[in-house]
């Protein structure tokens, strides 16, 4: 014969052949290819908001973090001492407060004030300090002490000045010790010019009855500039100006704070250390999960549940962006990776298995001649089969917290608090129902388990240690109790609550500092 | 239910379709299962990996074709893949002979396939597989190379020996028989 007809009967009697199948296998194909979602690693597929939702938060603090609040470059302090020329006051009394220009060059310029400014022609002792609106203020000279002429003046948010004020006593005078902090200063081009009330000038010929004249040497008061006793500092803040040193307040010259009306002015209290600190934390935790299950009138479910499934701790991994809103207080925000893990044993008893046996045996006959024999025959064995799963229950979520830090430079505490919101939830393996039927815990058609598992409460304990100057490492035990229960059926309830400790750094992307004397 | 739509169903993950189709291939998947594993269970592990495969990547038949042979394709593939995890080898068996045994045609027609299944289920695990597919699912010697990252002429070898064995087990059945 030849083989090819070996081949073709061999082909024949086997290609189409069927096998018995073993039972019980389609439901262990069924469980598997639940549990093996195609595509996708972290986020479903259909979760597009809770996607577009992280992206919008992350865009959001971004554009917080990083929009650009910092002076013009060149911003300094300077002292710049008005050339006194014609006018009747020692050169002495007079400082200056000049205004970035934004050219870099470090000195405030930005010409005449009274170019732009208009004159008012007041009574002696006449406030006429208008403001027509929120963001112009009125081109008018303040009769006693001062003219300003800003044309937008934006905000203001840290400015004082310094000066002598009503009987001869210092204003409040702030020293600030990073110049650069100062910002939103005036739009290019507008300026601040303030005079003393007692500073007396030339009046000459022609001279307008107040104390500025469009021409502005003509009382000796060079553009831009304020005449002040030396001998303090002052800033001007939204001016992005700052005077001088050597403010005399025993002269006689004297400044008027309350007649300045720049609005939006914020004025900060004196002798206290503001912190604006903007950091971002990224941290990870291992975790151990505390389930707790309730089944009215049905112990025989919470013991099978008991004894098929055992926890295996989790982790939990993140980031947050945390925000000052005082010297001690921050407030925090993120989001954050949960994960926890739990090994599923059921056990079946009566199991059967049919093995094939097959026995080779050497005959050796009366007349010497040996043959071999084969034997086949079939074993049933019964005992018992575990199937074993390992579940992951998974959750996006995002913490909103608040934290109170004390401490010092070298190691500081924090107490942390707050609400962790349930983004999404989304589980795989098996469990068993309330009817005491392994159930797949991802199935879509029948969930056992909410999507979304609500609120959560947190506590924390940080201890910080700054490792550089812009790096904290820091270390936070907490935990996490979970408000709402988690399966989606009314005849058991069943949620988890963890408790772990975070290993994280922290990384200062913006701060400063401000005190004020 | 025709095929077709047993199909469009199994692509939209809809259970009962899926459980129909592994009703209606599950008994020749088997066997093909059967014929590359050493064992039943391992036999059921390939089963399960390939019709897993099945239902995941059924969406990418294009109608063209046998479904069957589809099917039949990543089951195949399924039991290569297991087998490879436990590192396939083809090794070449001590055979003194010359030639390869004369068998008669009546020699081997009373066979069942349960008889040839368990003659084949004896041979080595090289041996078995190229056999396998070259034989029964028809695979050329150059596929079979590249499929399993041999060169063709061990492919043709390890069929040469493994015909010769089977015949020869054949042989001392029908001695025994008699």
């Amino acid at each position: 014969m030849t083989d090819n007809m070996f081949d073709d009967f061999v082909r024949d009697k086997l290609r189409d052949h069927q096998s018995p199948v073993p039972q019980g296998l389609w439901e262990k194909i069924e469980r598997k290819k639940d549990k093996e979602p195609k595509g996708g690693f972290l986020l479903p597929k259909q979760n597009l908001w809770a996607t577009l939702l992280f992206v919008l938060t992350g865009l959001g603090l971004a554009y917080l973090v990083f929009q650009d609040n910092s002076l013009p470059a060149g911003t300094t302090g300077q002292q710049q001492t008005a050339a006194a020329t014609n006018s009747s006051a020692p050169a002495n009394d007079r400082a200056t407060i000049q205004q970035n220009t934004g050219n870099n060059t470090g000195a405030f310029n930005t010409g005449s004030p009274l170019a732009n400014g208009q004159q008012n022609n007041q009574p002696a002792g006449t406030d006429q300090h208008k403001q027509t609106g929120l963001n112009t203020i009125d081109k008018t000279t303040d009769q006693h002490n001062l003219s300003v002429n800003a044309s937008t003046p934006a905000s203001y948010p840290n400015t004082t000045v310094a000066g002598a004020g009503k009987n001869g006593k210092n204003r409040a005078a702030r020293n600030d010790n990073n110049p650069a902090s100062a910002n939103n200063g005036l739009q290019p081009g507008s300026t601040i010019v303030a005079a003393n009330r007692s500073h007396k000038t030339a009046n000459k010929a022609g001279s307008p009855k107040d104390n500025f004249s469009n021409d502005p040497t003509a009382d000796g008061i060079a553009p831009g500039t304020l005449p002040l006793n030396t001998g303090g500092s002052a800033l001007l803040r939204g001016a992005t100006a700052y005077a001088f040193r050597n403010f005399n307040p025993a002269a006689n010259d004297r400044f008027d704070l309350s007649k300045i009306r720049l609005f939006g002015i914020d004025c900060p209290t004196t002798g206290v250390i503001r912190r604006n600190d903007w950091y971002l934390e990224v941290f990870g935790s291992p975790d151990v999960t505390m389930k707790s299950v309730k089944a009215a009138n049905n112990t025989a479910y919470i013991q099978k549940k008991d004894s098929t499934e055992t926890q295996q701790g989790g982790f939990t991994a993140g980031f947050r962006l945390s925000k000052s809103i005082g010297e001690n207080l921050l407030v925090k925000t993120g989001v954050q990776y949960s994960q926890i893990n739990e090994r599923f044993d059921l056990r079946t008893e009566n199991e059967r298995r049919i093995i094939t046996v097959i026995t080779i045996r050497t005959v050796i006959t009366a007349g010497g001649a040996d043959s071999t024999v084969r034997d086949t025959s079939t074993v049933e064995q019964i005992g018992y089969r575990v199937q074993r799963t390992y579940n992951r229950y998974r959750s996006l979520d995002i913490p909103l917290l608040l934290s109170y830090e004390f401490g010092n430079e070298k190691l500081k505490f924090a107490l942390n608090g707050g609400v962790i919101l349930n983004l999404y939830s989304w589980y795989n393996g098996q469990t068993i129902n309330d009817s005491l039927n392994v159930v797949s815990m991802n199935s879509k058609s029948t969930p056992v388990y909410k999507q979304n598992i609500g609120l959560g409460i947190y506590a924390g304990f940080s201890m910080i240690k700054p490792v550089s100057d812009k790096f904290d490492i820091f270390l936070e035990p907490y935990f996490r109790y979970n408000l709402s229960n988690m399966t989606t059926g009314s005849s058991y309830s069943q949620k988890f609550n963890a408790a772990g400790l975070s290993l994280g750094i922290r990384y200062k992307l913006k701060g400063q500092r401000r005190s004020i004397k | 239910m025709t095929e077709y739509e047993l199909i469009k169903g199994c692509i939209r993950r809809d259970p009962a379709c899926q459980r129909l189709l592994f009703e209606q291939f599950a008994g020749k998947m088997m066997t093909v299962c059967l014929r590359y594993a050493r064992d039943t269970m391992e036999a059921e592990d390939m089963m399960q990996e390939g019709f897993i495969r099945v239902f995941n990547y059924i969406e990418q038949f294009k109608f063209e074709g046998s479904f069957e042979g589809w099917v039949r394709r990543i089951v195949v593939n399924s039991a290569l893949k297991h087998l490879q995890k436990k590192r396939l080898s083809f090794k070449e068996v001590d055979d003194n002979s010359q030639q390869s045994p004369r068998l008669d045609p009546y020699a081997y027609s009373n066979l069942g396939e349960e008889e040839l299944m368990k003659l084949i289920h004896q041979l080595p695990d090289g041996y078995r597989t190229i056999f396998n597919l070259n034989i029964i699912e028809g695979y050329s010697h150059e596929e079979i190379a590249k499929m399993l990252d041999i060169q063709p002429s061990t492919s043709r070898s390890q069929l040469v020996k493994a015909r010769k064995m089977l015949q020869t087990q054949i042989l001392n059945l029908q001695k025994i028989a008699v």
